[in-house]
């Protein structure tokens, strides 16, 4: 009887096995876990991230606080006029009403963004436990 | 089953805070995870990585293991991913080499006896075939022959359905026997295989 392809594969897998683990294999790797640490804590978001959201959030406070302040100033208001004058070509709907919401905006996303992060942190410490490896 | 409970057995041990029970696995799974990743990636110190990697992904992430399919099938799920994910990363390519590189004579030089001269010139022209085949293939005749793994467990893995599997195997079983006839010295001892 003619033997299928699925025997003779079979056949041939049997008859020439399979390959071991390289000796030390279970030492080598024991002695990385030895290496792994407790921690409480996994953070799914970079932290590159998170100071970036932090920093825009400040800054656009900073500008919310100073820029009306700022204008008041004769040296700034030349720099208005001077550097900025094309502004004052741009109809009045676009002009600061147009600023003011869009600063709104990046305000509340920016705030949304610092809350989310600090449950996220908050949920991470308490419910994903695991481990790091710090060799 | 029982092996199911002693996984657990040791699980529970690690999750306790006893790490050295970890060995038990390791001892228990490394050659056919070993196996597993030398098939895919086709190379034994990227094998060897791999399956150090794969272990301590396991390890780190044994809390999430729900127990929903068996421990081996999780464990070679993470097997499957890192291996394909270090082909794809390293650029491993497929061998392109048309005629099969070893001469016959030189296993009978290396070895003591015909038989084991035999036995190596068919692993050698086997690990062949299988490196001509897709990665994602490789592994699949890998898990369903040289670990006995059912479709089922295959299409956990490999997250492939379950006629893709069949039809993934059916295609890597005749390239390979087409591999091997091209190739093989036709000799009596070979054909008793």
């Amino acid at each position: 009887m003619k033997k299928s392809e699925k025997d003779i594969i079979k056949e041939w897998i049997e008859y020439t096995g399979a390959e071991s683990a390289p000796v030390g294999f279970s030492e080598k790797l024991m002695s990385r876990i030895e290496l792994e640490k407790d921690y409480t804590y996994i953070n799914p978001i970079s932290r590159t991230f998170i100071l970036i959201a932090i920093l825009a959030f400040t800054g656009l406070v900073i500008l919310a606080l100073t820029l009306p302040r700022a204008s008041e100033y004769t040296w700034m208001k030349s720099v208005i006029e001077n550097i900025s004058g094309f502004l004052t070509r741009i109809p009045d709907s676009i002009q600061i009403p147009g600023i003011s919401i869009i600063a709104r905006y990046l305000f509340y996303i920016s705030a949304g963004i610092i809350v989310f992060t600090l449950i996220d942190r908050f949920l991470a410490k308490f419910l994903i436990p695991g481990k790091r490896y710090t060799g | 089953m029982d092996t199911l409970k002693s996984d657990r057995y040791y699980i529970n041990l690690i999750l306790s805070g006893k790490r050295e029970a970890f060995s038990a696995i390791i001892e228990r799974y490394q050659d056919n995870v070993y196996n597993l990743a030398l098939k895919i990636c086709g190379n034994c110190e990227n094998a060897e990585e791999i399956a150090q990697d794969s272990f301590i992904k396991v390890f780190r992430s044994l809390r999430s293991f729900k127990g929903r399919s068996s421990f081996a099938t999780w464990l070679y799920r993470i097997v499957y991913n890192t291996s394909i994910t270090f082909v794809r990363k390293n650029k491993l390519d497929i061998l392109r080499l048309e005629d099969f590189p070893v001469d016959s004579v030189d296993f009978m030089r290396d070895s003591d006896t015909d038989e084991e001269a035999d036995r190596e010139y068919m692993k050698t022209l086997l690990g062949y075939a299988l490196q001509k085949l897709e990665h994602e293939d490789r592994a699949i005749i890998t898990m369903h022959y040289y670990q006995d793994l059912s479709h089922t467990e295959i299409c956990t893995i490999t997250g492939l359905s379950r006629s893709n599997v069949k039809v993934r195997l059916f295609r890597a079983r005749r390239k390979i026997q087409q591999i091997i006839e091209k190739n093989i010295v036709k000799e009596p001892k070979y054909e008793k295989v």
